[in-house]
């Protein structure tokens, strides 16, 4: 299938006259967006993400490497036409909010009845149509947020690039932009978006990868990544709550999780103690579990009391 | 060509408070004229019509040092640059912008000195010509000192740009004919600083258009440089 973004092998390196190291923003990062997937862009602070999303912008140039976009390297201007970008602080010119998009339109080529249909569009699509007469400096950061999406979206984009786009989010709106993006996947557009919300990337996302010291750490779907515990959640009944450390009493049953290679002998444990197994289900980790078991390595010996062992 | 306009126009627009402080000045210049006694002479008029053309160039030197820089550091830019545009087109519509904010004032000030400096006998034509002349003095200077703030601090640029449109003017000043042409400032404010009753305005227009051309091959070396280089948006 073609491909939305493409990064091949690029570093990135913030060099100044003041410093004496360059900063390795991003290294040997290779990476592909397909076409209409929605994919979650996730690291920790610091971790390149931006750097990253800014490069396929064309904002700034690779130390090594290259990309492309739509097919088209990285800072062709053609391209960005049909691309959406909302910059994580978004800042925007003073001016009404109406005319702001207008101008952000006319920028992409917009013009006439075309761009009319699209400041109203945009601003329908993040709930501003209210607000369309006032002047972007009264905004709130939500609102003005809402306004970065609002520009992003006035051509109509195929791919769509959002650097944190509802860190300033109300419940509300954060709800109403879900559905929007999911509405924009439906359509067959493509969304590559950064998120610290790690909630909200797993009920839009279709894959992810985890960046960290601009080095990629993992990269699939959110259903392989979150499947992959290797761990078995077994809950039974009639059984003494001494039987399996770590286990969790839950009314008249008993809840514990077995590494998948001890379910056997778990369910055997279960009958011998004269119990009767209700369920067993594979352990799905959330997307924060992950994050942070792949971002911040604990040592070895820390993580020795594993839990659920036979005793 | 309409996001280059798109641009310029919005420029113009995020500069209409210091338009609209040096436009106080022209109106005060007016009523100075009003008030004056026209036997008095004209030597109090011209002092200010004088001053107000060094605030134009200084302010050329303002807008061009600080243009890219200031939507760099508000991360405006970024939102701009998204968008289907090259960076030539964004430096293009920048100093087409300064441009016309230094037009809007240069054209008032020459409506204005028309009439006050009209009483004293000037010729009409050859005020209009200076007023041109005047116009583009700003935009070359501003267009030079764009091409320094692409790789130099604003300050740096606006600093750096004075000395280099300041050399030439200087060694034409003592009489060498060929730094008349090298960024032609003297050649073309010299009628018009030195402007009195008997000698008449007359700056050629072979250095306006000579004027016009550098412009534009400054700018075209901003647009190259800065397509080259790396945006620097502030962190927030
Ligand atoms: N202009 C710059 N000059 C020098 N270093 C920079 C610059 N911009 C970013 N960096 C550095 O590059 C690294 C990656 O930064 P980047 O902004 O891409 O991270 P991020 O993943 O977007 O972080 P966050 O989640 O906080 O937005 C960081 O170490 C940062 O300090
Ligand atoms: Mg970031």
């Amino acid at each position: 299938m073609a491909l939305a973004l493409e990064y091949e092998g690029i570093s990135k390196e913030y060099c100044s006259w003041s410093r004496r190291r360059p900063v390795r923003a991003l290294q040997q990062f290779s990476l592909s967006v397909e076409r209409g997937e929605v994919f979650g862009f996730l690291g920790p602070n610091g971790a390149g993400k931006s750097t990253a999303i800014h490069l396929a912008m064309g904002f700034m140039r690779p130390t090594s490497g290259a990309g492309r976009m739509l097919a088209k390297p990285f800072g062709d201007a053609g391209t960005r036409r049909r691309v959406g970008f909302l910059a994580e602080n978004v800042s925007l010119y003073h001016r009404r909010a109406e005319a702001a998009i207008g101008f952000y339109g006319g920028l992409n080529g917009l013009h006439g009845p075309a761009l009319d249909r699209g400041v109203k569009s945009a601003l329908e699509a993040v709930d501003l149509h209210s607000e369309a007469g006032r002047s972007v400096s009264q905004f709130s950061r939500g609102m003005l947020q809402r306004m970065g999406l609002a520009q992003a979206l006035v051509n109509d984009p195929e791919l769509l690039i959002l650097d944190e786009p509802t860190s300033a989010l109300d419940p509300a709106a954060r709800v109403s932009i879900r559905e929007l993006l999911l509405g924009f996947r439906n359509q067959g557009k493509t969304i590559f978006l950064s998120s610290h919300l790690l909630s909200e990337v797993e009920l839009v996302c279709d894959r992810v990868a985890i960046l960290s010291h601009g080095r990629l750490l993992r990269i699939g779907t959110l259903k392989e990544m979150l499947a992959t515990t290797g761990q078995v959640e077994i809950v039974a009944h009639s059984i003494s709550n001494t039987v399996f450390t770590d286990s969790m009493v839950d009314g008249e049953r008993l809840r514990f999780t077995v590494p998948i290679g001890r379910q056997r002998e778990a369910i055997e444990r279960v009958w011998s103690e004269g119990g009767e197994v209700v369920s067993i289900n594979p352990v799905r980790r959330s997307l924060e579990e992950l994050f942070l078991e792949l971002t911040n390595p604990v040592p070895n010996d820390v993580v020795a009391g594993e839990s659920g062992t036979v005793s | 060509m309409r996001p280059i306009v798109l641009i310029a126009t919005n420029f113009a627009r995020e500069q209409r408070w210091p338009l609209f402080f040096l436009l106080l000045w022209v109106v005060g210049w007016a009523t100075f004229g009003i008030f004056a006694d026209p036997r008095s002479g004209p030597d109090d008029a011209l002092m200010i019509f004088r001053q107000l053309a060094v605030y134009s160039v200084t302010f050329g030197l303002f807008f061009g040092s600080s243009a890219i820089h200031s939507d760099q550091r508000s991360r405006r830019i970024l939102a701009v640059l998204s968008k289907g545009i090259s960076r030539g087109q964004y430096v293009a519509g920048l100093l087409a912008g300064i441009a016309l904010v230094l037009g809007i004032f240069c054209f008032c000030m020459g409506f204005t000195a028309s009439w006050l400096l009209g009483r004293y006998g000037f010729s009409e034509s050859a005020m209009w010509f200076g007023m041109l002349a005047l116009w583009t003095v700003c935009t070359l200077t501003a267009s030079l000192t764009l091409l320094l703030s692409t790789f130099l601090p604003p300050l740096f640029a606006a600093i750096g740009a004075g000395v280099l449109a300041g050399i030439p003017a200087l060694l034409a000043l003592r009489g060498d004919t060929f730094s008349k042409y090298v960024i032609p400032v003297h050649g073309l404010l010299e009628p018009l600083i030195g402007a009195d009753f008997a000698e008449s305005w007359n700056a050629s227009i072979g250095l306006v258009l000579l004027a016009w051309i550098e412009v534009a091959v400054f700018s075209l070396g901003a647009a190259w440089i800065f397509s080259r280089r790396d945006l620097s948006v502030s962190v927030e």
